[in-house]
């Protein structure tokens, strides 16, 4: 009886983790072992279309692999060729000897890459079914090869042979073999069926090609059949992956046990802070999410509340629930030899409070930004910049303009996007203290986060953020401008204040660790198996 | 021809409705037709003339009339008001030249005239004072109308003719007791209407003549198109015409939600109900579920509601209001498979409450439940054949026939001197 845990989020994810797609990794991490080829056992995904499941292929499993380790696919602003580059060799005749003349001449292009690909032909004249092959090396030291087969229109065209020697390498194959810590080139060779091999050009690249090539194209892994007695575990974002009432059908057919989870129940409650009408759409997740699963882990009591109130006004079965504390430790990436991104520079040079979120209205920035604009406009101008970590989401328009315009608050502050765990590492560290005005939290995790740093946090008195470190925070209403502006004062003018507070948080907080939050997952999971036997 | 008091004689029986019986379709076009079948089964001859609203799209019988006229059509007091049409059919009747038409196209004299609710009354009252005094006058009370008519105003019309109210409760009210008042026999359908009846100050004799089911046959081939048409899928079953206490309500049923339907179950719904249900459904936070529970078909012959009744793992009845009691109620209990009702789609059927496959939803968390029961763990049922049996059109009307055949014999006898 196997525990399956389903990695569908992960593996379509190309930036640093949000919160769900960092617990379905280290369910993955905590809820699964390695096998004897290094991967993970039990890691599956749920291929919507064909309503199966499927185990990862090699390429998604090394996907998991290196996300897991902290390596993210990241779409830096600039174009891969700023990062990678195929140059040519200059042509010449390697023919040598007295056959010289009998042997045919090797024609070639390396066209560039594309689509994930190193591409371009090669042919010999007079070797017909024996294609020229493709090596790619380093220092004499082969680590990826093909062979220039694959028909092509314009090679046809061009009376290239017959059309047949066109080649491509994926890029993830090559760089599968190489040293991610810094840049370098690799030889490209092709060598005729009959004769030595000959370099025609080299792959040039730096590190930061390798976050490129770790977003593969997405590829099929083999289907596979859960068993009775299964338990799958499913944590990512389900409501846009999964059909719940197909894996319904699935499990009555094969008798799998299902464990779910509910962050919060706010498109719900209140769609009126998401985007669109979500309600409906979200009703229908959580309805059939209760059918379908034997447990549900609600990752705060405001959560297992709102779910059960859910249950009792629309009817549907209630399964199974429990609470589990979710991890807070961030996982800095190794160093490496490019720099933190300058705005990450620019903003550890200063004083700075820091509010990690998306940028969305329910996180309620415009708390803070008004904050600052009653201290401003009280003649308090020696405040620490005000720094907002996190992507645009929905409903800001307006506030983001606002913010950029607004000639009192500009200069103090600052919003960073794409900051990868290294550098949140570094900004929890420097930061004087943290922020978090939000109007309804499932969990919360940037407030633990914070005080895993033993750094304080302003924090909301809304929803499940009490909950997280009751004896160490004090709420506030997130409505209460003056409220956060006299907070926001004292404690970057108090500085005996702001330690007595840190103290508080070394002395009485423990940290939740994923470590933890694996342990009570499977426990769940072994009570709701004997509770169904 | 025989006549009255010759002992081979055939009574002349006439069942007068507002709605026509060619081609019945809701319950009380079914129960006028069974009314004129049974009536003919003790050998007498038994017609119908309904008073038909000239909009009506239905198919007339042979002695049908049509009700257009301006003066009466549409309007309560001279104001137009919806759903009250039936009320203004009642002045309508209520004219010389009406009644002088009605008398013109009898084909005979009639010795019975069985009247279906109370809008035609003045009809049959009139034929009684004016030309045949020995006529027995059967009142057959479908409800409590008054009550139900400011229920169905009140559902659909947002209280915009609340003014009206108690001027259109009370006139139907006066239609209702006078009717009761005047017959020789007041057939009930349910215990609780008989009781209200009762105590309206008549001298007639009461008697039971509860809504009753036919029994049909279940087609192979009906049943083969079903199966694949609804792939296996359990489901629960409610058919249902457009009468407003059939949808109206829906939402408070349900608490506005079918989440309560497994993901591969379905809430199959028949009949003319079918576009308003789909109304409800599509409002609030639920519509996504609820649309997907839904399963609809508006239009299916007999056949196919005797093949979806076989197929269904039961019924579920979700009438918001309303007396009497339901026709489509007695025929989910006549199948003899679980149903889960309101208490206003169960009313009158109190006896059956008790047993196992039989729940009563008194709000929207009881019903969910019973229909997470029905699909999780179905009841068996407990009722016995006797039991089913007493739902049939025949056992229902046993009582009235009984009482009307009495008054006729006795009417007969003191004729034979």
């Amino acid at each position: 009886m196997a525990i399956w845990v389903d990695v569908t989020t992960s593996l379509s994810w190309e930036r640093p983790p949000v919160g769900i797609v960092r617990t379905e990794l280290e369910c993955a991490r905590h809820l699964t072992i390695k096998g004897v080829h290094g991967s993970r056992e039990h890691l599956c995904y749920y291929d919507r279309e064909a309503g199966v499941f499927r185990r990862l292929s090699d390429t998604q499993n090394r996907k998991i692999d290196n996300m897991l380790l902290g390596r993210y696919g990241h779409r830096s602003d600039r174009p891969l060729d700023q990062f990678l580059k195929v140059h040519s060799l200059p042509r010449k005749d390697t023919r040598r000897g007295p056959l010289k003349k009998l042997n045919r001449k090797l024609r070639y292009c390396l066209d560039g890459v594309e689509g994930g690909h190193l591409k371009g032909w090669g042919w010999q004249a007079g070797n017909f079914g024996f294609p020229v092959e493709v090596l790619i090396d380093i220092e004499g030291k082969v680590i990826a090869r093909t062979t220039a087969d694959k028909f092509r229109e314009d090679l046809q065209s061009q009376k290239i042979g017959n059309g047949t020697c066109g080649f491509e390498i994926p890029l993830s194959d090559i760089f599968a073999r190489l040293d991610d810590s810094c840049g370098g080139s690799a030889n490209i060779s092709l060598k005729p069926r009959f004769g030595k091999p000959v370099r025609v050009g080299e792959l040039i690249y730096s590190p930061e090609a390798f976050d490129f090539i770790r977003s593969p194209a997405p590829e099929q892994g083999p289907m596979v059949r859960l068993a009775n007695g299964d338990t799958y575990i499913t944590a990512g974002l389900d409501w846009d992956s999964k059909d719940f009432g197909q894996i319904y059908s699935l499990k009555a057919r094969h008798g799998f046990r299902v464990i779910g989870f509910c962050y919060d129940m706010i498109p719900f409650y209140l769609p009126h802070l998401c985007v669109g009408d979500v309600a409906a759409y979200f009703a229908k997740h959580f309805t059939e999410l209760s059918w379908c699963a034997d447990g549900v882990v609600c990752i705060s009591q405001a959560s297992k509340n709102d779910f059960l109130g859910f249950v009792k006004d629309s009817g549907c079965r209630l399964p199974e629930l429990d609470v589990v504390r979710l991890g807070s430790s961030i996982q800095p990436r190794k160093s490496r030899e490019h720099a933190i991104s300058r705005n990450v520079v620019r903003v550890l040079q200063d004083r700075f409070i820091l509010y990690v979120s998306t940028i969305e209205r329910r996180k309620s920035h415009e708390t803070l930004y008004r904050a600052y604009v009653t201290l401003l406009e009280a003649g308090i101008t020696d405040l620490p910049r005000l720094v907002f970590v996190g992507m645009k989401g929905w409903g800001v328009d307006d506030f983001l303009r606002d913010i950029d315009l607004d000639p009192r608050s500009k200069k103090y502050i600052s919003i960073l996007t794409d900051v990868d765990d290294g550098e949140l590492d570094l900004l929890y560290r420097n930061c004087l203290f943290t922020v978090f005005p939000s109007l309804y939290e499932g969990w919360g995790l940037p407030i633990a986060e914070s005080l895993t740093y033993a750094k304080y946090c302003i924090a909301s008195n809304r929803a499940s953020i009490p909950e997280i470190a009751p004896r160490v925070l004090s709420g506030i209403d997130p409505w209460d401008i003056n409220a956060w502006a006299r907070e926001i004062y004292s404690l970057s003018h108090d500085p005996t204040k702001l330690a007595s507070l840190e103290e508080d948080i070394r002395q009485s907080f423990r940290p939740d660790t994923w470590s933890q939050f694996g342990e009570d997952v499977l426990d769940f999971c072994s009570r709701v198996a004997q509770r169904i036997e | 021809m025989t006549r009255l008091g010759e002992r081979s004689y055939k009574p002349n029986l006439l069942v007068l409705t507002s709605y026509p019986l060619a081609d019945p379709k809701h319950g009380g076009q079914i129960r006028g037709a069974q009314l004129v079948e049974h009536y003919s089964s003790l050998g007498w001859n038994a017609h119908n003339i309904a008073y038909v609203d000239y909009e009506s799209p239905e198919q007339l019988g042979p002695n049908d009339k049509i009700f257009s006229d301006k003066k009466f059509h549409g309007l309560f007091e001279g104001i137009e008001v919806p759903y009250v049409n039936d009320l203004a059919l009642s002045e309508y009747v209520g004219c010389d030249s009406v009644f002088l038409d009605f008398c013109s196209s009898l084909p005979m004299r009639i010795d019975i005239i069985h009247v279906e609710q109370p809008w035609l009354w003045a009809l049959a009252e009139r034929y009684r004072a004016d030309v045949n005094g020995d006529c027995i006058l059967v009142y057959g009370g479908q409800n409590i109308e008054a009550k139900l008519k400011i229920e169905v105003l009140s559902s659909l019309t947002d209280g915009h003719y609340s003014y009206l109210y108690d001027r259109v409760y009370t006139a139907i009210d006066a239609l209702e007791k006078r009717a009761v008042g005047s017959a020789d026999i007041v057939a009930g359908v349910s215990r609780s209407d008989i009781a209200d009846m009762s105590a309206w100050n008549s001298r007639a004799q009461f008697v039971s003549a509860a809504n009753g089911v036919r029994s049909f046959p279940v087609d192979a081939r009906h049943l083969s198109l079903w199966q694949q048409k609804l792939a296996a899928t359990p489901f629960l079953l409610y058919a249902a015409s457009a009468h407003p206490p059939n949808f109206t309500g829906f939402n408070e049923i349900f608490g506005g939600s079918l989440a309560c339907f497994p993901p591969n179950t379905r809430f199959v719904i028949v009949g003319s109900v079918c576009p308003h249900v789909e109304r409800e459904a599509s409002v609030g936070p639920y519509r996504t579920v609820n649309q997907s529970r839904l399963r609809l078909f508006q239009q299916v012959s007999d056949d196919d509601l005797a093949a979806l009744k076989s197929l269904a793992v039961g019924f579920l009845l979700p009438v918001s209001y309303g007396g009497g009691t339901n026709l489509k109620t007695a025929e989910a209990l006549y199948v003899g498979k679980p149903v889960i009702g309101t208490p206003a789609a169960l009313r009158g059927f109190d006896d059956w409450v008790g047993f196992p496959s039989v729940s009563v939803g008194y709000n929207p968390s009881e019903i969910h439940k019973a229909i997470r029961q029905v699909f999780a763990n179905p009841p068996v049922s407990e009722i016995t054949e006797d039991k089913r049996d007493s739902l049939t059109w025949a056992n229902c009307f046993t009582g009235l026939l009984q009482a009307v055949k009495g008054r006729m014999d006795g009417k007969s006898n003191g004729n034979l001197g």
